[in-house]
């Protein structure tokens, strides 16, 4: 269906629903597909969550799995596992979502029993208590892989007094803390109608699609006005740099850090997704190049931008020998500091420009990737953006690059994060 | 799927697919780290493939797949090395032109061959952050003893500092050859198109009189027991393995069957068993990797370090079970389901239908053994399980990896 390189609207062929309830449907039929991807959006996450509930969004996705009053434990993941399909989710700071991704005969077949989950969890008070020594295990692992453990310092020291510095797994004392009925009450609040949106993608007929949705979740209803958590917006951290250790840490790591753009601001957000792919897009990047290809300082050297609802994060991380930390540090300091003071060239920008729209094509290949594409833009930020992210991509001009550097990437404003080894 | 062999022997496997302009290439060199006479020799190979021919230097090989914004990426694994590339179709002749000079006229310069095994020596060195990876590299040495089966492909420390540019230009010489070689193309291109271009620029590609190919294990001579490394952890890392039947066997059906039933998905039998009802881990699974020789089978578990010895009984008990119990009838048909399913939900890009085809040809099983095996699994029934499970799961060795105190309280 994606079958032109071209960057009309064409290019993304869904239509968008709104039933009475609020709930938006994003439906596409791609006629040559074989599977179709049903994937429910929820907005909620990390960010919405108060703080004596810190972890519940991501502890309520392993409680809706458990089931509800019409399907046991276990019986939705049999039911799609059984049938072929593939089943999972994932919780962000931003976001919720749930998918299934079966063969097309077994559509009509499977999407009850994904609605009815994601609407009617239960949380049984015996599958709580157990379910919480899973998530328990799952934060243990997390502390077990220092580059896990060196984010989460990086996000706490970001976001001081905001949600995004908190963990989404939460922590073991809040999980602790924590009841059923508590996470219930959290249940009906975020998950309305007006705060979901269902989005299949995939080898059915778009009317089979909209009729189903419509069938399935017409009873899905409003319990109580949506009430929009009041988050202040973040304020960038004061410019520091800090080193911690690491238990189990084999080779140091680097990390510069600053705030960048929400997402909703596309013009800087792509800017930035620029600079980063200037600096460590492919070899002949600038840092690659210099680090770890020429002076061979560093075993890797990767920069990246993470866009979020609230302003997300901008990140240069490095792995060098303790030796080369110190003059890695200086070099990145002065490769980020050009980009305030001289435009990338046409060569630079025209690369990188390609690099990026070849990967946002690459990345529309499969119902279950445009499912995902459309279920995060429309969640996070707006769908129009899967429409005109192309476009704007092609119109950054080196001007443009150069301002967002002086405005978000400004070398003396970094936080700069080194983590060694014990002992 | 179309089929063909070149006369220098290289094979080519199209798949036209024109509802995206996406194409997927790659090139299997069908001998890997199983050939190695030092570990981490392919691993090397591949990370100093792409840093320099006879016409272009490192930073003008980069910049032409860059400047396209293409991917083209160097692997090694055990039984194959592939060159894999992706691109938007009209960049296509331009790649398979540049993935051409990669085969035939590499000259692994000095100075890059010393970067790279440097920083080869860092990632063998961060392999210790990752306790799986820690457990299984410590299952593998004891079940594979001196065999290139038994390492990673990054090699070891004391490995890696012995290999010489000599080494890798042999290497490259010996098995870079057309006859050695397979190509597979996915994406909007006939089968005439495709082969006029690999013809073009692989046509004069030289093969060898003949490819050394290692013998297979005859016996591996391990005693089973218990393996503990201390690391200071939150939670143990257990792993339970067996030695396994190669690829090429009749059993290989029956135990990804198998495979599939303990450890895929969310309805597997160890995630329910170990996870759902009782809570004791995470992450719990199984896996049974494809290989050309004898290969392993094994299922691991992520927990509480008070929990390790419930857990090495735990596993062992429901893998070793399949010796004695017969699957029931739902059981069966749902693991049937399961794996043919999600096999099929498994090629739904170019480059996952490249990858399935050009592997299962460059191990020297046939492209088509993949819709061949699925037809051999539909009639499996219990009791070959049952016989297949008796003969695998005899020798377990665990490996254990986690807090002192954790090691001291298993048996």
């Amino acid at each position: 269906m994606i079958a032109t390189t071209s960057t009309s609207v064409e290019s993304f062929p869904f239509t968008v629903h709104t039933l009475p309830n609020g709930l938006t449907a994003i439906l596409q039929q791609i006629p040559t597909a074989a599977a179709v991807t049903c994937d429910i959006w929820v907005r909620t996450g990390a960010r919405t969550e108060p703080l004596n509930l810190a972890g519940v969004s991501h502890f309520l996705e392993h409680m809706i799995f458990k089931g509800t009053e019409k399907l046991g434990p276990g019986v939705f993941d049999s039911e799609i596992e059984s049938r072929g399909g593939v089943t999972n989710a994932a919780t962000s700071q931003d976001y919720t979502h749930y998918y299934i991704t079966v063969a097309n005969t077994h559509f009509e077949a499977t999407l009850p029993y994904l609605s009815e989950l994601v609407m009617g969890a239960a949380i049984p008070p015996d599958e709580y208590e157990r379910e919480r020594l899973v998530v328990l295990e799952e934060i243990r692992r997390s502390q077990d892989s220092p580059d896990r453990q060196a984010f989460e310092i990086l996000t706490r020291t970001m976001y001081p007094d905001h949600p995004y510095g908190r963990p989404v797994l939460g922590t073991a004392e809040s999980l602790k803390a924590m009841t059923a009925d508590a996470m219930r009450a959290y249940h009906r609040e975020r998950y309305q109608p007006a705060n979901t949106t269902v989005v299949i993608v995939g080898g059915v007929d778009e009317r089979t699609m909209l009729s189903a949705v419509e069938k399935q979740f017409s009873e899905f209803q409003a319990v109580s006005p949506l009430a929009a958590p009041a988050i202040p917006k973040p304020t960038a951290p004061l410019p520091a740099s800090q080193s911690h250790t690491l238990a189990r840490l084999e080779q140091p790591r680097l990390m510069l850090a600053w705030l960048g753009a929400p997402i909703d601001n596309l013009d800087d957000a792509i800017a930035l997704e620029v600079l980063a792919a200037v600096l460590s897009e492919g070899r002949t990047s600038r840092l690659v190049r210099d680090l770890r290809e020429e002076k061979g300082w560093v075993r890797s050297v990767h920069a990246y931008f993470m866009p979020q609802h609230h302003r997300g994060l901008f990140v240069i991380a490095a792995q060098a020998d303790a030796e080369f930390v110190t003059p890695v540090e200086a070099e990145i300091r002065a490769a980020v500091r050009l980009l305030m003071d001289e435009p990338v060239s046409d060569s630079d920008l025209n690369r990188v420009k390609r690099m990026l729209r070849n990967d946002f094509i690459f990345n529309t290949e499969s119902p279950s990737q445009l499912a995902g594409l459309y279920g995060y833009y429309s969640t996070v930020a707006s769908l129009d953006v899967v429409l005109t992210y192309p476009e704007q991509l092609q119109r950054v001009s080196a001007s443009d690059v150069q301002r967002a550097a002086c405005a978000y990437l400004d070398p003396d404003q970094a936080v700069t994060l080194r983590f060694v080894p014990e002992s | 799927m179309f089929r063909t062999v070149l006369n220098n022997g290289l094979t080519l496997l199209v798949v036209p697919n024109p509802t995206v302009d996406i194409v997927s290439a790659r090139f299997f060199i069908r001998s890997g780290s199983r050939e190695e006479t030092k570990p981490g020799l392919a691993h090397l190979v591949s990370s100093v493939l792409t840093k320099g021919t006879r016409r272009r230097s490192s930073m003008e090989l980069a910049h032409a797949v860059e400047s396209m914004g293409a991917m083209l990426g160097v692997d090694s694994s055990s039984d194959y090395m592939q060159i894999s590339l992706k691109c938007l179709s009209e960049d296509f002749e331009t790649l398979i032109a540049l993935a051409a000079e990669l085969l035939q006229e590499a000259i692994f310069p000095e100075d890059q061959f010393e970067l790279e095994r440097k920083v080869t020596l860092q990632a063998i060195r961060s392999q210790q952050e990752r306790p799986f990876t820690v457990a299984y590299n410590q299952f593998r040495s004891l079940l594979y003893g001196a065999h290139p089966y038994a390492f990673t492909e990054l090699g070891t420390e004391t490995s890696v500092p012995s290999l010489t540019v000599d080494d890798l230009k042999t290497f490259y010489q010996t098995y870079f050859r057309a006859n050695n070689a397979l190509a597979v193309v996915v994406g909007p291109i006939t089968p005439e198109a495709a082969q006029t271009l690999v013809e073009r620029y692989l046509g004069d590609w030289t093969p060898s009189e003949a490819v050394p190919v290692r013998p297979l294990i005859e016996h591996l001579s391990f005693q089973p027991q218990v393996l503990r490394e201390e690391q200071a952890t939150q939670q143990s890392t257990v792993l339970v393995g067996y030695a396994a039947a190669p690829v090429g066997s009749a059993d290989f059906p029956a135990l990804k069957l198998i495979s599939t039933y303990l450890g895929s998905g969310l309805s597997s039998r160890l995630f329910t068993e170990l996870r759902e009802k009782r809570g004791l881990a995470y992450e719990v699974s199984a896996f049974y990797p494809t290989r050309v020789d004898l290969s392993h089978f094994a299922a691991y578990i992520g927990t509480a370090p008070e929990n390790t010895e419930t857990c090495v009984v735990s596993l062992r008990a429901e893998v070793e079970r399949l010796i004695e119990v017969l699957l029931t009838d739902r059981e069966l048909q749902t693991a049937k389901n399961k794996l043919i399913g999600q096999y099929a939900l498994g090629k739904q890009t170019n480059s996952q239908v490249s990858q399935l085809l050009g592997w299962y040809e460059a191990l020297g099983v046939g492209a088509d053994f993949d819709t061949e095996y699925l037809r051999v699994v539909e009639q499996l029934e219990a009791e070959d399980l049952r016989q297949i499970a008796a003969r695998t799961f005899r020798d377990p060795i665990v490996s254990i990896v986690g807090p002192v105190e954790a090691l001291a309280a298993t048996a």
